[in-house]
């Protein structure tokens, strides 16, 4: 499924955001954990894709103390960011759903 | 304890400091610092020369284009006057010259000169305002001839397209040639009305600049 | 590899980034290595194996650098770069246009206080004034009148009328041809144009001087121009000519 991550992996990363503000580190442990590690993308290849979008104006981002006394970089979802979500998520349900429905066609399989 | 500290993109960046740079230029041209148009520098040089609400009724430029004249009418006073370009400041005011117009005389005129250093060449213009029946008119000159050791007199003619009109007032601007204001010594500027009569402005003045 | 190499290798790919977008980037890695390292330190895991660990699962650090730098696009830092240039320029600009406020404060300074320093060598008597004419959009000030003696003519007295010039709105400018619309006259009405001074575009200042003979008690400035006309009748400082 590898690439299947990378290609849906600014969905995954606009989703994730939609919730809280996180930091690059803990959106690896979030989405592990909610997908029941199907998806783990190589943890180096997050920050193109944050950095991306950052620049297209969907995300952005500031720096926070952390615990540790270090200075963490959060990522918030921008209205923007929003809007585009909701329309991506849109359309992957119509994609899925019209997977979904030829499979269902297909004898023995679902 | 949260301290926030916002990432910046390279966008908001660049369109940040074109903000600060537009609103740096506004303020310089705005407050005159850089005069941006050559109105500002009008305004400039009406103020020194005394030209009271002053307003731009053409703008000329000599035949060798070297440099945007101004004729511009104040309550009492006409004046002409060299407009100048530079990147340090803009729009600047190259010497100007002033006839008075509060008499309201049948024909008021001045001369202006300059003299640019670079190539030695002068330029002299012919100016003023004249009363509406005024048809045509002629500059008379006396100059000092070296060579003769004489007073010559000379009548040279101003170009009919350089009378004109302009909001309700008639004026003139006109570039003389073969002219020069080293040898001088007095002139006068005589209009002819169409039923033949002559009206005589005052001894031109001179007001001669070096650029 | 350790963590400063593998950070080093995704750093050697950033070849467009600023030194400050740099920096944030070696931050923002470090930060993501610590952090899973520190995860893996609370499961036991030895140091170095955490260090292995965390970094493989990091990614080829030549490719992560490759994606980064695509995301960094010349466009708009060029802009930002320019923007920089015409801010300096507009700066340096507004310096040299301030650079001329020393001279407007000249406007300020001939309406408080003026004092130009008199021609005359021999002094018999002078006297502060404070006579100003409005003359168009400008004030004529006459700031003293003086006796004495100049060097040019001796044995002959001569009456000095120390004056200046300002736009009537403080900062505004002045002409120097205004002086060429006064004129100082003795009792007699001989008025002979001489006179010095020195001026800017926002103070002009000038002494003129007229003749005088003994029994002389006052002499006249008139200003006229654009149909503007004042006569000032000036009397001669207490003392006056010496007989």
């Amino acid at each position: 499924m590898k690439k299947q991550s990378i290609d849906h992996a600014h969905l995954l990363v606009l989703s994730l955001l939609a919730g809280e503000d996180m930091y690059g580190y803990q959106m690896i442990v979030e989405l592990a954990r909610r997908s029941d590690h199907t998806f783990e993308m190589k943890e180096g290849t997050l920050y193109p894709v944050l950095h991306g979008l950052e620049r297209q104006g969907l995300v952005e981002a500031y720096q926070q103390e952390a615990p540790t006394g270090r200075m963490r970089k959060y990522y918030h979802l921008t209205r923007k960011g929003g809007a585009f979500l909701k329309d991506e998520a849109a359309a992957w349900q119509t994609y899925a759903g019209a997977v979904n429905a030829v499979l269902r066609c297909a004898p023995g399989l679902l | 304890m949260k301290r926030q500290k916002a990432c910046p993109t390279r966008r908001r960046t660049a369109l940040r400091r074109w903000g600060a740079a537009l609103l740096l230029a506004a303020v310089l041209a705005g407050t005159g610092m850089y005069r941006v148009l050559p109105g500002q520098a009008v305004a400039v040089a009406a103020d020194r020369g005394d030209v009271d609400h002053p307003r731009v009724v053409k703008w000329v430029s000599d035949r060798a284009r070297s440099g945007l004249y101004s004729l511009v009418e104040g309550d009492d006073a006409l004046m002409l006057c060299l407009l100048r370009f530079s990147p340090t400041g803009g729009w600047y005011d190259s010497g100007s010259a002033v006839v008075e117009t509060w008499q309201n005389a049948a024909v008021s005129a001045g001369i202006c000169s300059h003299n640019h250093r670079q190539d030695g060449r002068e330029v002299l213009f012919l100016f003023g305002q004249v009363a509406a029946d005024i048809r045509r008119l002629e500059l008379e000159v006396t100059t000092w001839e070296e060579e003769a050791e004489a007073l010559t007199v000379r009548t040279v003619p101003v170009p009919a397209e350089d009378l004109f009109e302009e909001h309700g007032r008639r004026y003139f601007v006109t570039e003389l040639e073969d002219l020069s204001l080293d040898n001088w010594i007095e002139g006068r500027v005589l209009g002819w009305t169409d039923s033949g009569q002559i009206r005589t402005s005052e001894p031109l003045l001179r007001w001669y600049w070096n650029t | 590899m350790t963590k400063a190499e593998y950070i080093a290798a995704v750093l050697s790919a950033l070849r467009r980034l600023t030194p400050e977008e740099r920096a944030a980037v070696q931050a923002e890695l470090d930060g993501h290595i610590e952090d899973h390292m520190a995860d893996l330190l609370a499961l036991d895991y030895p140091e170095d194996l955490a260090e292995q660990r965390a970094l493989a699962a990091m990614g080829d650090p030549e490719a992560v650098g490759r994606e980064l730098e695509k995301q960094y696009p010349l466009g708009w830092l060029v802009l930002g770069r320019a923007a920089v240039v015409l801010t300096v320029a507009l700066s340096i600009q507004m310096v040299l246009a301030v650079g001329v406020l020393g001279m407007v404060l000249d406007s300020f300074a001939a309406r408080i206080y003026p004092d130009e320093d008199t021609r005359l060598n021999t002094v018999a008597a002078q006297e502060r004034v404070d006579i100003r004419l409005p003359v168009g959009s400008d004030v004529l000030r006459i700031y003293r009148v003086a006796v004495g003696q100049s060097g040019e003519t001796v044995g002959q007295w001569e009456a000095e009328v120390s004056m200046c010039a300002y736009d009537r709105i403080p900062g505004g400018t002045v002409s120097s041809a205004i002086w060429s619309h006064t004129e100082l006259a003795n009792p007699r009405g001989e008025t002979t144009f001489s006179g010095g001074g020195r001026g800017s575009w926002w103070a002009e200042y000038q002494e003129q001087y007229t003749v005088l003979e003994p029994g002389d008690t006052y002499v006249t400035l008139t200003y006229d121009y654009l149909g503007e006309a004042h006569t000032v009748k000036l009397p001669l400082p207490e003392g006056g000519i010496p007989s």
